[in-house]
């Protein structure tokens, strides 16, 4: 039984009626402890193209990446070509079953070398050009009219190696040669992921998109829950505790944990944050995993110039919980993927919208407040490696 | 028993309430919002406290 009392009527009501207990909708105790102070940002961070082309090379450069999941080159001889940020990386799987990356640019007059993905079964990819040969390590082993070239330029000619290591589940690249090794470049987010266990997990679809913003922009647009209740009113509302977001930063690195609506209340506060909260790591500086309890999605802004932003998402799920069955499970699935795909497409709406005001006399700036911080904190990162 | 208790004074009609509770938070004529006390009754504790939470404006509240 339910009393209503509306505001047109509250002569009827008070609202200090003893006896009774406020749900209060004021600030949460996560709301009151944020961890950075509010702060400003010059808009011209988003639209300067000498500072984006100094952030491609002092942070996208500079980094790991998540790039494809393992399963895509999962037998000896498999090859899957990765092109963003204007590079084109070939990923072999050796017969060791180690894998290796190489820059796909024939060494000869820069043609591109492979296309695609597959099973190279000789174990040899041709350049579609002049017939320059290279084995699945990016070594020439092979150079048509050989004597005509100077000898000293063809000895242990290959493609440029990129980083690569496997991890999680995934491949990730990097074209910084100082920079840790991978886990230790994760450091605490390495140890969060860690728990799900990931290698044990499927990536069953996938989806790209185009999006006119700068790519910090997007970033910005999937690390807080602020815009929840107004962008995705009919949509996330319903499955998160937008408002009990505890935000955690882990320089260069951040993440927060968010109750997940009617489950994490069922199963009470775990010890174990991963298995009742849904954890949202960002992997600085540009890719996500956003981790439920037995599922996640993981997406990556490759940035394309300094107004356009490819947005690579992926559904990546565990084995069905106990009790589920493999139908039911891939049934959840599905719909959890056309709900993310909805959730992307509001943001997407959001996000190309700045196209139309991006160069506005009328944008100058951008505030953060403090429910805010991880974007304050990735801006902070940004600006620390560009200097 | 709840009790609810709306604020319109403080309301912007961001309609977060509506989605949460369809058919008994709506929107009038001046945006803003009120209750369907019939359809109200039979509405559970967690649907009006859902909608407390989701309101931006802190405007409603649920007394239980």
């Amino acid at each position: 039984m339910t009393d209503i009392v509306t505001g047109k009527a509250q002569g009827d009501f008070d609202p200090s009626s003893a006896g009774m207990t406020p749900y209060s909708a004021a600030m949460t105790p996560e709301e009151k402890q944020y961890p950075l102070d509010p702060a400003v940002r010059d808009a011209e961070v988003y639209r300067d193209p000498g500072r984006f082309r100094s952030e491609m090379d002092k942070i996208l450069f500079e980094a790991w990446f998540p790039v494809h999941p393992s399963a895509d080159i999962a037998e000896p001889k498999d090859y899957v070509v990765w092109e963003q940020m204007g590079q084109s990386v070939v990923i072999t799987r050796l017969a060791d079953s180690s894998v290796t990356a190489w820059h796909n640019v024939c060494q000869h007059r820069g043609a591109r070398l492979v296309d695609g993905s597959g099973n190279c079964r000789i174990g040899k990819f041709k350049c579609p050009w002049h017939g320059f040969v290279y084995n699945l390590e990016g070594e020439v082993t092979s150079v048509p009219l050989r004597e005509a070239f100077d000898e000293r330029e063809l000895t242990g000619l290959r493609t440029p190696k990129v980083r690569v290591e496997e991890w999680g589940g995934w491949i990730w690249l990097s074209f910084a040669d100082r920079i840790p090794a991978l886990r230790q470049y994760l450091g605490t987010i390495g140890d969060e992921l860690d728990g799900y266990n990931l290698e044990s997990f499927t990536t069953i679809y996938r989806a790209g998109v185009r999006l006119k913003a700068n790519w910090k922009i997007v970033m910005d647009a999937f690390n807080e829950t602020w815009h929840v209740p107004f962008t995705h009113r009919n949509t996330l509302t319903g499955i998160v505790m937008w408002r009990h977001a505890v935000l955690k930063i882990a320089e260069p690195h951040t993440w927060m944990t968010i109750p997940i609506r009617g489950f994490t209340e069922r199963v009470g506060q775990h010890e174990d944050h991963r298995k009742s909260h849904l954890c949202h790591y960002l992997v600085f500086p540009n890719t996500i995993f956003s981790c439920f309890p037995t599922h996640l999605q993981m997406w990556s802004a490759w940035p394309i110039s300094p107004d356009e932003t490819q947005l690579c998402a992926y559904e990546v799920v565990g084995p069905p919980p106990p009790g589920q069955s493999a139908e039911k499970w891939a049934a959840h699935n599905e719909r959890d993927w056309q709900h993310f795909q909805d959730v992307l497409t509001e943001d997407s709406e959001v996000i190309n919208d700045f196209a139309r005001v991006i160069n506005s006399r009328g944008y100058t700036r951008n505030m953060f407040s403090t429910a805010e911080s991880r974007l304050t904190s990735f801006h902070q990162q940004v600006d620390k490696m560009l200097r | 028993m709840a009790k609810v208790h709306v604020e319109r004074s403080t309301c912007e009609g961001y309609g977060n309430c509506v989605s949460a509770c369809p058919g008994i938070f709506d929107l009038d004529d001046e945006g803003l919002v009120v209750l369907d006390a019939d359809a109200a009754e039979s509405a559970s504790l967690d649907d009006l406290t859902r909608a407390a939470y989701d309101c931006p404006t802190s405007s409603i509240t649920v007394f239980e």
